[in-house]
This record gives structure tokens, sequence and C-alpha cells, in this order.
């Protein structure tokens, strides 16, 4: 290590206290010197930026956290509300859908109803009672299977 | 559950919340920004205790934390920036008097912000070179470059200044 090394490494991490450093330091008594100066120098450095902290800054710092804390608490409130509300309202759109979908149909009831009750007569006397009702005249196939 | 992440923050506070303000007064140069910097920080860190990646490294995760939200705070009010050191300055008579201090104060206060973040980071924080490339977001050889430049320029201003009141001591 030469001297423009040493001096660039002092300059950019003091007191690194590396081998190469302290080495160099006992054969050359300019950089021993510069060294010194350097320690000096850190020293008030270190004391030219430490900046006082204000008293009570912890205190202060916990305050804003309990403050957040309880704005934020307020704040999920309406918001739970409104799940709960939405989760209420999907649940009745669900059901009444459902029930749409699974209650039988009153036109379907009737139909059984009516094939039930023809298929008490014999086939003769059936046919003739659906042309009597008309729904024979256009040759629609209006065959009737009772349980279908 | 929630009272240990009380104490985890607690300690927080304790051990770091004088350091971070020092950091946040050279940063800001003003003392009522600086402390709110510094609870701004703490409220993000109360938020993201529980997922944060650097647990191991606290200390890192705080100084990149306000580092951060002083960039997000710069950005929003630009405008209303103070002139980097006089809020710092105005408060040296307060505790530290002598002359080589309000010197160096000022030389530090005069220093361009990419070499006086660096050196502030390395003082009060101790931090390497690779952490404060970390927390800049730079790279490390720009730190060492950065580190180098403003100790010369410090010890320059420093001497100069003292061989300026040396002067007019003569001159008296």
């Amino acid at each position: 290590m030469n001297c423009l090394d040493f001096r660039r490494r002092w300059l950019t991490v003091p007191c690194a206290g590396d081998l190469a450093l302290a080495q160099h330091e006992r054969v050359c008594s300019g950089c021993r010197q510069f060294a010194r100066r350097g320690l000096v120098f850190e020293r008030r450095l270190r004391e030219a930026v430490s900046v006082e902290a204000p008293p009570g800054l912890t205190e202060r710092i916990r305050q804003r956290r309990d403050i957040g804390e309880m704005v934020h608490k307020h704040q999920a409130r309406p918001l739970r509300y409104a799940v709960m509300i939405s989760l209420v309202l999907a649940a009745a759109l669900v059901s009444l859908l459902a029930y749409d979908f699974l209650a039988p149909d009153p036109r379907e009831a009737e139909f059984h109803r009516v094939a039930e009750h023809l298929s008490l007569f014999p086939a003769g006397a059936r046919k003739d009672m659906l042309q009597e009702s008309g729904a024979g005249e256009h040759g629609g196939d209006h065959t009737i299977v009772p349980g279908s | 559950m929630h009272k240990s992440r009380q104490a985890r923050f607690g300690l927080l506070i304790e051990a770091y919340a004088a350091d971070l303000y020092r950091y946040a007064a050279w940063l800001c140069s003003d003392r009522a920004m600086a402390e709110d910097l510094v609870q701004e920080t703490f409220m993000r860190a109360w938020h993201s205790l529980d997922s944060s990646k650097h647990k191991g490294a606290a200390k890192f995760w705080l100084f990149r934390m306000l580092q951060r939200e002083h960039a997000r705070q710069s950005n929003r009010s630009q405008a209303q920036r103070a002139e980097m050191g006089e809020g710092v300055l105005a408060d040296v008579g307060r505790y530290d008097g002598n002359a080589e201090a309000v010197d160096l104060r000022r030389a530090l206060a005069a220093l361009p912000p990419e070499h006086r973040e660096p050196l502030v980071l390395q003082v009060i924080g101790g931090f390497s070179c690779e952490e404060i490339a970390g927390i800049l977001d730079t790279a490390s050889s720009d730190v060492i470059s950065h580190l180098f430049r403003a100790r010369k320029q410090l010890r320059e201003a420093v001497s100069n200044e003292r061989l300026d009141r040396a002067n007019n001591k003569v001159m008296a």
C-alpha cells in the first residue's frame, strides 16, 4: 500500500482497522500524522453531526401510533358494516333465485293433474275427448303419457 | 401477539428514534419536518412490522424507510424546501457553540446532498458502504467516491476557516 491508497482509504472508511493500513502507518510517519489528525477530525465530525433529539420524541411517536390505530379502527367500522350488509343481500338474492329455480311450475303441475285424470279413461274415449276439445284437430301429437 | 408487537415496536423506538431524527434533521434541515419524518417512518414501520423483510436488520430497514419517505415528501412539496443546513445551523448555539463545531457544521451543510447524505449515514448510523448504497439505492462505488470527496472538502473547508480566524486575530 502506498501513501495515496492509505489516504484514500482513510478518507473513505476511517478507522477501518485493517492490517494493510496499520502496516503502512507503522512505516510512514507522514501517513501516521495524517491518521492522527484524521482521528481528531472524525471525533469533531461526530459531534457536529449529532443534532440533539427533541425531548419527548419517543412519547410523541407512541401517541401518534395510538391515534393512528384509533383512526384506523373507526375507518374500518363502516367498511365492516358494508361488508356485512353486502353478505346479507347476497344471501337473500341467492335464496330467492334458488326458490325460483326449485319451486314447481304451476303449469307443469296442472298438466300432470290433467294427464292423471285422462289416464283413468279408456284410450278410445280419451281420443274422442281430445278431438272434442280441439287438441287433435291440427294433427298435433298430443300423446299423453301419465307420469312422464 | 399484539403485546409482543408493541414491545418490539417500543424497542425499535428506544433504539433508533434519536439516530433517525439526526439523519432526518440533516436531510430536511428543519426540526419540525425532521420530527414529522421520524414519526411517519415509525407509523409505516408499525404497519409493516410483521411483514418486514429486514427482521435481522431493523436499523437498515428504518433508515431506508425514512429516506424513501423524505424523497416522497420532497417530491410533494419541492417548493417548500428550505435552504439546506440553515435550520440545523440555527440550533448550533444551543448545545455546542465552539467555533470549530460551527465551522464544521456549516461546511457540512454546504456540501452537495449527494456527498453529505452518505457521510451522515456513515457517521450517525455506522453503516458500511454497501449498506449506504442499499439505503440510497445507488452503487457502492459511488458511495465510496462521495465519502472520499465529502471528507476531503470538509477537511479543506475547516482548515480554511481556521486560517481565516487566525488571520483575523493577527489583523486585530
